[in-house]
């Protein structure tokens, strides 16, 4: 072949552009650190780094739910705990009450810790993380329970509200200001050695007043304080992997007022009503009751407790383990490894030194020199 | 004859003259070694005629110049202009995807793929905190990063498009200065040629360059033959015919107005649209970047982000806030409130269903609740059943619930609620609400249906043809109608047939600017040639009632034409892209009578093809041009900002939810006949036959039907209607609740996050995600495939212009040696001259 002096020129030009080329994109790979940089250095690693970058978004976001979930877990753990034990309080306070050495006037200082203890109860119920109560259902801005007062005769009213248990209040007009009282269905009643209770001012068993403008002697008026549920059925759940949904709340009517005989406001308002009208059997009928609800709340708690073990022992580590995998893998595909990087720079400075020198020698060949 | 020394001298004589003439063009070739484009000339000799009359033999008259030839291969030109043409291709390709490739960034973490992964994690956060303020301003942060993403992202291809098209115009441009230089030079290059001894070679070395040039922007055929010189472009259209040239010509697409489209035009004037028709050169490469690359991207991006669009609002529209609506607008102005929601232009397809409204007092305690039944949203004849087929239908029904008012205002549909009340929207699985941008979270999906619409007209009782121009000046105010236009001596009437009203004077314009007569009334606008009104005359005008993309999938951003014939009223369908005519099976015609009166209304066209459909007034004849386009890139938005939080849907109306899948008989809707009575209990309930139940509640109590029938029953409040009369063992599920609504409720923020996962894109194949990183590996494998085919062709262009270097191309070394021997040969010359002179000298000193 005839080779002409553009021929040369022009394929200095060329070797020298490529090799310079191959340096720049070494350089770009070592200074980003990343060996994918565009789209077209390896368009079928795109759709796996993109998957892979979404599965990390989702594991760090999966952590966070995971702590939230914890949290909930915990705090309605701790409660039930709380709860259990003061059942196992109110039980003491109950089989104490139950024995017949006492008297009256001890088992009305008993009703008094009974008093405390549903203000304990009440309190748990209304737990809260951040002010938000975890017995409501999807209610949290709602407090679970609240006291209904309701009244046969609406000449009459008390005021119970403060009560935290259920009671069954009757009350029979014995003039047109004193009233007698029965806390048991009318089998006791309660007259103040004859004297009667004073309308419109604290009745001093009861710890509330019962309130009329017109009392009339001989008027006969039922009272019925309860403690209503007022949050929802709603299930809060979290989710803590792909398609895996975890249920953290507990509501409050299925803890507290699951039915008529394990409502625990119920028994305290009957283990009270015991108390003070100084009716054995009835407190004692009271400890079976306390001895199923021991059995709802440990019930209650198993499948929380279960799920914190989860949590803590089973998705915390395979959640980091799968977040480090799924890391490396990205880096695996997308990272520069410097070293090699490093090597093959070194042999593209060598050969395009070698470029350099090899043309500075070519274009020195010329007939022009030898005539 | 004897012969003399002047022989001899006349030899060295032309010799010398040869020799000089040698060094002219060795100094040529050396000067113009480094010009690519120089074609090496060489001198070719021929001996001068020897004298013949002497004996012996014949004695030379010396050596004279013959012709100065250039040194090419003519087979190797040629496929070096169209090894051009390829490379004018990949190189433009290839500069404009590496420009594209460079506006995502989804390598270095800041792309669209992470923004919708933070989109989905703010949904989380929601679902674990729904009550809290911080965590619906995240939410509303990140859509509002999300979508500023899709515009960014783009605007950006739009805006390389818009340099293409700046591109492609003065790549005609350059095209048009390079045929006519070409046509000068033939004509050049002829008046020299006339002698056919010349050559004009520089003038034919700079036509070469030309060519080249040429073939690098559109790729040509060329033929020299008896003095003529034509270029053709690959498809045959003249580009030069000899001194002629003919030239080509940008103009925006009729039909979308926006992007060049390229036209040849011929001797006679004519235009000939020459865009889709290239074979090679820069201006295939422009064009097919534009319209096939980034058009494909673009759509594609816009599919994403409508599937997104659509499926958080479908869900997000079940919701409810922490409060009420006590009014709401929907965001969605339908095409015509009196067609079917499939075809009055809704932002999704809708499905039949049902859909609730809960009504709350001041107390916020539920008062009233109505389970709306959405009939067949494609019903051609929309009064034929009780459900709810059309807009207006469903305005009617809300209307019928207390304490609710809903009106139709420049067709949309706004409901409020008596002072003190507010109302809810519960269960939707029918996409309605979301169709008709009611409680949604973005803005409702766009489509670009430019132009959407075309007025039809024809005029009915004149000859010549009056009609200037024919369009809309308010597309929101058109109506669909058909309309009869009367012009007699200065009076115009418009009749609107559909209503068959006379239009009042009030209600359109007349403007007469020149010769030209404007008319402008509901939105259409017409120009009619004013000199010619004399005497009566009419005109029909239709207009598109409504049009609709019902399947993303489909849009193939191709322009259909729609011809609607006069008479037989039949109508064919033509995708001008590909120049071929619809097939019958390929999209789907039917007749709508809104009112049941018997008389079709409209005809409803459903194009499957590119999942259209339009609805054009019955009997209507014209022609309209369609190119349905996917803009929700461009559009996608959130309808909230910071101030919103609290209309932030992440829980939804604890409603009433039945299970009927394992009953022979469907449930047709629920009703509430007292909220007193209403519990938070699961009920089961056994269809005995003959019209009588068994109810039990989950504690496993009977409880007594208040009311029951064949085909219904009645209980704690809850009435259910069945479709039909129910059968023996048919057990129907009954989830009642108080129709409340709770802050702490997570469902619908936990559904939207999920959506995250869901495959609802690509037919169901693909995860949103998934499709939005397929479309990044099709822009990586495009550009590599660009980058290899100009690699390979750029190897081809190398080794050709070795070639051509090897043939054509000056060695200076090689030029040097003939220049020595050029010298040596005129020193021989001269000596010979110093000789001869030399002997004439002794003979006449002799003498």
């Amino acid at each position: 072949m005839r080779v002409t002096n553009t021929i040369i020129y022009n394929n200095i030009v060329k070797y020298v552009n490529e090799n310079y080329d191959k340096i720049n994109s070494l350089n770009e790979e070592i200074a980003s650190g990343k060996k994918i940089n565009n789209l077209s250095d390896a368009p079928l690693e795109t759709s796996k780094i993109l998957r892979l970058n979404k599965q990390i978004s989702s594991i760090t976001q999966y952590s966070k739910n995971i702590t939230t979930a914890s949290i909930w877990l915990k705090t309605t753990d701790t409660a039930l705990m709380q709860l259990k034990s003061l059942n196992t309080k109110v039980r003491e306070i109950t089989t104490q009450a139950a024995t017949e050495s006492l008297n009256y006037e001890q088992r009305k200082i008993l009703a008094t810790q009974i008093n405390t203890i549903a203000d304990s109860v009440m309190e748990i119920a209304t737990t809260d993380i951040n002010g938000k109560y975890i017995f409501s259902g999807y209610k949290v801005e709602t407090k679970p329970f609240k006291t209904d007062v309701t009244s046969s005769n609406s000449n009459y009213t008390i005021d119970g509200e403060n009560f935290n248990f259920d009671l069954d209040l009757q009350i029979r007009m014995i003039d047109n200001s004193h009233y007698e009282f029965s806390v048991d269905g009318g089998n006791t009643w309660l007259d103040n050695d004859g004297n009667g209770f004073l309308i419109n001012s604290v009745n001093p068993i009861l710890g509330f007043s019962v309130n009329s403008s017109s009392p009339a002697s001989g008027d006969v008026v039922n009272f019925s304080i309860t403690q209503t549920y007022q949050g929802d059925n709603g299930n809060f759940n979290i989710e803590i992997d792909d398609k895996q949904s975890l249920k953290v709340n507990k509501l409050g009517s299925k803890i507290f007022t699951p039915d008529d005989s394990k409502n625990i406001f119920k028994i305290l308002g009957k283990i009270w009503a015991g108390m003070i009208t100084n009716n054995r059997d009835m407190i004692s009928k009271q400890l079976d009751r306390l001895n199923d609800i021991e059995t709802h709340i440990l019930d209650q708690d198993a499948d929380i407790g279960l799920k914190q073990d989860i949590l803590e022992n089973f998705k915390v580590d395979f959640i980091n383990a799968k977040k480090e995998n799924a890391t490396k893998q990205l880096s695996e595909i997308q990272d520069t490894d410097i070293a090699e990087a490093m090597t093959n720079l070194a042999k593209q400075q060598m050969l395009y030194q070698a470029t350099l020198k090899t043309a500075a020698m070519i274009t020195n060949l010329t007939i022009l020199n030898y005539i | 004859m004897a012969i003399g020394l002047d022989n001899a001298l006349q030899i060295a004589k032309s010799s010398l003259f040869l020799n000089q003439y040698r060094i002219n063009v060795i100094g040529q070739n050396i000067a113009n070694a480094d010009n690519e484009n120089y074609t090496k000339k060489s001198v070719l000799v021929d001996t001068n005629p020897p004298i013949k009359e002497i004996s012996p033999g014949s004695i030379g008259t010396g050596v004279n110049v013959k012709e100065v030839t250039r040194l090419i291969d003519k087979f190797l030109e040629m496929n070096i202009t169209s090894n051009l043409s390829e490379l004018g291709q990949y190189e433009i390709s290839n500069k404009y995807l590496k420009n594209i490739e460079s506006i995502f960034n989804d390598l270095k973490n800041s792309g669209l793929g992470d923004k919708l992964n933070e989109f989905w994690n703010a949904w989380y956060e929601l679902s674990n905190n729904p009550s809290s303020t911080p965590e619906r301003n995240a939410v509303i942060e990140k859509a509002v990063n999300l979508s500023s993403i899709f515009h960014y992202t783009d605007n950006e291809l739009e805006k390389v498009q818009k340099m293409i098209d700046l591109d492609i115009s003065d790549t005609v441009d350059k095209i048009n200065d390079i045929t006519k230089e070409i046509a000068k030079l033939n004509q050049e290059i002829f008046n020299i040629e006339v002698n056919p001894q010349n050559n004009a070679n520089d003038l034919r070395d700079r036509r070469d360059t030309l060519v080249k040039e040429l073939s690098k922007y559109i790729n040509i055929k060329y033929i020299e033959e008896d003095n003529k010189y034509i270029i053709y472009t690959g498809n045959g259209k003249t580009l030069v015919n000899g001194t002629v040239a003919n030239s080509l010509k940008v103009e925006p697409g009729s039909i979308d107005n926006s992007f060049y489209k390229i036209y040849w035009i011929s001797s006679s004037g004519k235009k000939e649209d020459i865009t889709t028709e290239l074979k090679s050169g820069e201006l295939k490469g422009l064009v097919d970047v534009r319209d096939n690359y980034i058009g494909f991207y673009k759509n594609k991006l816009g599919q994403i982000a409508n599937s997104l669009i659509t499926e958080v609002n479908k869900i997000f529209s079940q919701g409810i806030g922490l409060e009420p609506f006590q009014q709401i607008i929907s965001n969605v102005r339908v095409n015509n409130p009196d067609l079917s929601f499939n075809y009055s232009g809704l932002s999704n397809a809708v499905q039949q269903g049902n859909l609730s409204i809960v009504v709350y007092d001041a107390n916020g305690n539920p008062v009233e609740y109505k389970n709306l039944v959405i009939g067949d949203p494609e019903s051609n004849n929309p009064l034929m059943d009780n459900d709810i087929n059309n807009l207006k239908e469903f305005m009617n029904e809300i209307n019928n619930i207390n304490h609710l008012h809903a009106s139709i205002i420049n067709n949309k549909l706004h409901i409020s609620a008596d002072e003190g009340f507010k109302f809810a929207f519960a269960d939707d699985n029918t996409g309605l609400l979301s169709g008709l941008g009611i409680n949604t979270f973005f803005h409702e999906k766009k489509y670009d249906l430019s132009p959407s619409v075309n007025i039809v007209a024809t005029e009915e009782q004149t000859n010549s043809d009056h009609l200037i121009f024919t369009g809309y000046y308010d597309k929101s105010q058109l109506t669909g109608h058909e309309y009869e236009i009367e012009y007699n001596s200065g009076n115009l009437t418009i009749k609107d047939l559909f209503t068959g009203e006379t239009l009042d004077k009030s209600k359109y314009k007349i403007d007469v600017v020149d010769n030209h007569l404007t008319i402008k009334f509901d939105g259409i606008k017409l120009q009619l040639d004013n000199s010619s009104w004399t005497g009566n005359n009419k005109f029909h005008i239709n207009t598109i009632n409504s049009s609709s993309i019902y399947d993303d999938n489909l849009v193939d951003n191709h322009t259909y034409r729609i011809d609607f014939s006069q008479g037989d009223n039949s109508i064919s369908i033509t995708d001008l892209d590909n120049n071929r005519t619809l097939m019958d099976n390929e999209f789907q015609v039917s007749d709508i009578d809104v009112d049941n009166d018997g008389v079709i209304d409209f005809k409803g066209i459903k194009i499957k093809s590119t999942g259209l459909t339009i609805t054009i007034a019955n009997n209507s004849f014209g022609t309209i041009e369609i190119k349905p386009k996917i803009v929700g890139a461009k559009y996608i938005d959130t309808n909230f900002n910071e101030n919103d939080v609290k209309s932030i849907n992440a829980g939804k109306v604890n409603s009433i939810e039945v299970d009927d899948s394992q009953s022979s008989t469907s449930i047709h809707n629920i009703e509430v006949t007292n909220f007193n009575l209403l519990t938070r209990t699961n009920f089961n309930i056994i269809a005995l036959g003959g019209g009588t139940y068994q109810i039990t509640d989950e504690q496993g109590n009977n409880i007594t039907p208040t009311a029951q029938g064949a085909n219904f029953v009645e209980f704690q409040g809850i009435r259910i209607n069945f479709n039909s009369s129910t059968n023996n063992g048919d057990l129907i599920k009954v989830s009642s609740n108080l129709l409340d609504y709770s802050n702490g409720d997570n469902r619908i923020a936990l559904k939207i996050s999920n959506l995250r996962d869901e495959k609802v894109m690509d037919n169901g194949v693909n995860s949103i995600t998934d499709s939005y990183s397929l479309l990044l590996t099709k822009i990586g494998i495009d550009k590599n495939y660009m980058s290899n085919r100009l690699d390979a062709t750029k190897i081809r262009e190398e080794g050709l212009k070795q070639q051509r270097n090897s043939i054509s191309g000056v060695s200076i070394d090689e030029e040097m040696t003939k220049l020595i021997q050029t010298q040596h040969a005129y020193i021989a010359s001269s000596k010979l001259i110093s000789v001869i002179d030399k002997l004439t000298e002794h003979i006449i000193n002799t003498i």
